[in-house]
């Protein structure tokens, strides 16, 4: 690298992670409290090329939000799919935290809820995790009893919130109990 | 029988003899209100096509599923699905036609007495009622005085059960089973939402299943319908018992991103086994503030007293964590607030 090159791995930097399944609304929420719009990686397929397909888009997205005294959040969000997985511990090791949201709208957002904390504390079991639940005014039946319930099966206690992924306050508000729960 | 209607985009003249033909629906043992469009929902919206804003508005009623009577040409084919009124309506006749589309759209009401006054979350579980899918059991037990949220947290009659609760003819249901409050519409919700730090409220316990056909207009967060009203109405709560609280569950405060004291307290709720003057001292909080904030958590059923052990009290800071103490801070300060 040039010397007047700036990168921000040259700077103190934090890193905070967005995890989930697919569709929970992780790069909305990234997009409601970054600088800029977020972007997506490209990877090699895992299991080599495909003909002459050689990489595949994978819903990593990345953003930076800068601080105001000038340090860099670089803000990660995990891809949802299971064979993607192998990411995971790349991604959120060194981070200050992880956000883990599900949809409401999913039945299955209890499972998800347990199998992404068991994932996530396998690879850091001391990282400060908050559950953020998008879409849950559109579900009439939606309850966050279950939710709850997934997440004392998983032991440490973490914040609950349902949240407007769209909002930046309301995403904010998710990052503020992620700080005072890791104090 | 309690009628929100909304009218938008229209004359002086016609939105006169609007509000005067809800007026007069009192003759029908109707009480209606109407006031302009707001974005939320309402039982009927009145509109005049032909302005631009009123076919906007229209429109989202019509996503909404909200009941639309509009003025215009039937002609213009922007607009479909609505019943159209003329512009030279008179008051009478504006009347009859709010009814009948009332009674269109609520078929089961014309069946009742019209001496009958049961909100509308009542009427629409008639026939589940009658299935024995969705009872209610009077648990008012005759006391109407007290406020909401105390008898809430401390009438073991209503501690942590599913309610029906009426106040000033708007029902919502409290479900704490599912951490949620549902109501027909949004204004109920919040009319309701205002009054719980007074008295004058009937409650009823829900069992069975939620009935799928129960109009549920608005749905949001238990905890933070608790918070609202307790902050509204914290100078009418009494002192918060002087024990020592702790938190069995965090609240789910994501939909008040407003109330940071809220956060504050439950951070100190965190330690575990503190009395309410402490709470107060250590968020450097006025008690008043504290003692909503308990009263709503308690009334959701989040929190734990002396002698019984707080679940969250066993969190420990991680050490990262502790070491990046100042780059928390900053973080904090970027998402707007201050971590001590």
């Amino acid at each position: 690298m040039h010397t007047d090159e700036v990168s921000v791995t040259d700077l103190e930097a934090a890193k905070l992670v967005f995890a989930g399944p697919v569709g929970a609304g992780k790069t909305t929420a990234i997009r409601s409290i970054s600088d800029g719009d977020p972007v997506s990686t490209e990877m090699p397929l895992t299991d080599g090329p495909m003909g002459d397909k050689t990489t595949t888009t994978v819903a990593l997205d990345f953003a930076t939000v800068v601080l105001d005294d000038g340090t860099p959040l670089l803000v990660y969000g995990l891809p949802g799919q299971d064979h993607f997985s192998f990411m995971r511990p790349i991604v959120i090791n060194g981070a200050i935290g992880v956000v883990l949201l599900l949809s409401g709208h999913d039945e299955d957002a209890p499972k998800h809820c347990e199998q992404w904390l068991s994932s996530i504390r396998e690879i850091d079991e001391d990282i400060a995790i908050v559950i953020g639940i998008t879409q849950s005014d559109l579900a009439a039946s939606f309850s966050l009893r279950p939710i709850r319930d997934a997440v004392r099966r998983c032991g440490r206690p973490v914040p609950v919130f349902t949240f407007d992924a769209r909002s930046r306050t309301e995403s904010a508000h998710l990052i503020r109990a992620l700080l005072v729960s890791a104090q | 029988m309690r009628i929100d209607l909304r009218y938008a985009a229209l004359s002086q003249d016609v939105e006169r003899r609007v509000r005067l033909a809800a007026t007069a629906l009192a003759a029908h043992q109707i009480r209606a209100t109407a006031t302009d469009w707001d974005g939320t929902r309402c039982d009927l919206l009145i509109a005049d096509a032909s302005d631009g804003y009123g076919r906007h508005v229209i429109g989202i009623a019509k996503r909404k599923a909200i009941s639309v009577l509009a003025f215009g040409s039937e002609t213009d084919s922007a607009v479909d699905g609505v019943i159209w009124l003329s512009p030279r309506s008179d008051v009478a006749a504006l009347a009859t036609a709010i009814r009948d589309e009332l009674a269109a759209c609520r078929p089961a009401e014309s069946t009742r007495s019209p001496n009958e006054d049961a909100p509308s979350s009542s009427r629409e579980t008639s026939g589940e009622q009658q299935a024995g899918a969705w009872v209610t059991q009077d648990v008012s037990s005759g006391q109407s005085t007290g406020a909401a949220l105390v008898r809430l947290s401390t009438d073991v009659e209503l501690v942590q059960v599913d309610l029906q609760a009426t106040i000033q003819g708007r029902t919502i249901q409290l479900l704490p089973s599912k951490g949620r409050v549902t109501a027909s519409s949004l204004s109920d919700l919040l009319s309701a939402r205002d009054h719980l730090s007074g008295g004058g409220w009937q409650f009823e316990r829900i069992s069975g299943r939620h009935p799928s056909s129960l109009s549920i207009g608005a749905s949001a967060s238990l905890d933070v319908f608790y918070l609202y009203g307790a902050i509204r109405g914290k100078s009418q709560l009494p002192p918060s018992p002087n024990v020592r609280f702790g938190l069995s569950d965090w609240p789910d405060l994501g939909a008040a991103p407003d109330l940071m004291d809220a956060l504050r307290v439950v951070r100190t709720l965190q330690r575990g086994n503190v009395l309410p003057s402490e709470i107060a001292t250590m968020s450097r909080l006025p008690q008043q503030d504290v003692t909503a904030c308990l009263w709503a958590f308690e009334a959701a059923g989040l929190l734990t007293r002396s002698g019984i052990e707080p679940i969250l009290q066993t969190v420990r800071p991680a050490e990262p964590v502790r070491q990046r103490s100042g780059l928390l801070g900053r973080l904090a300060a970027h998402f707007g607030m201050k971590l001590a």
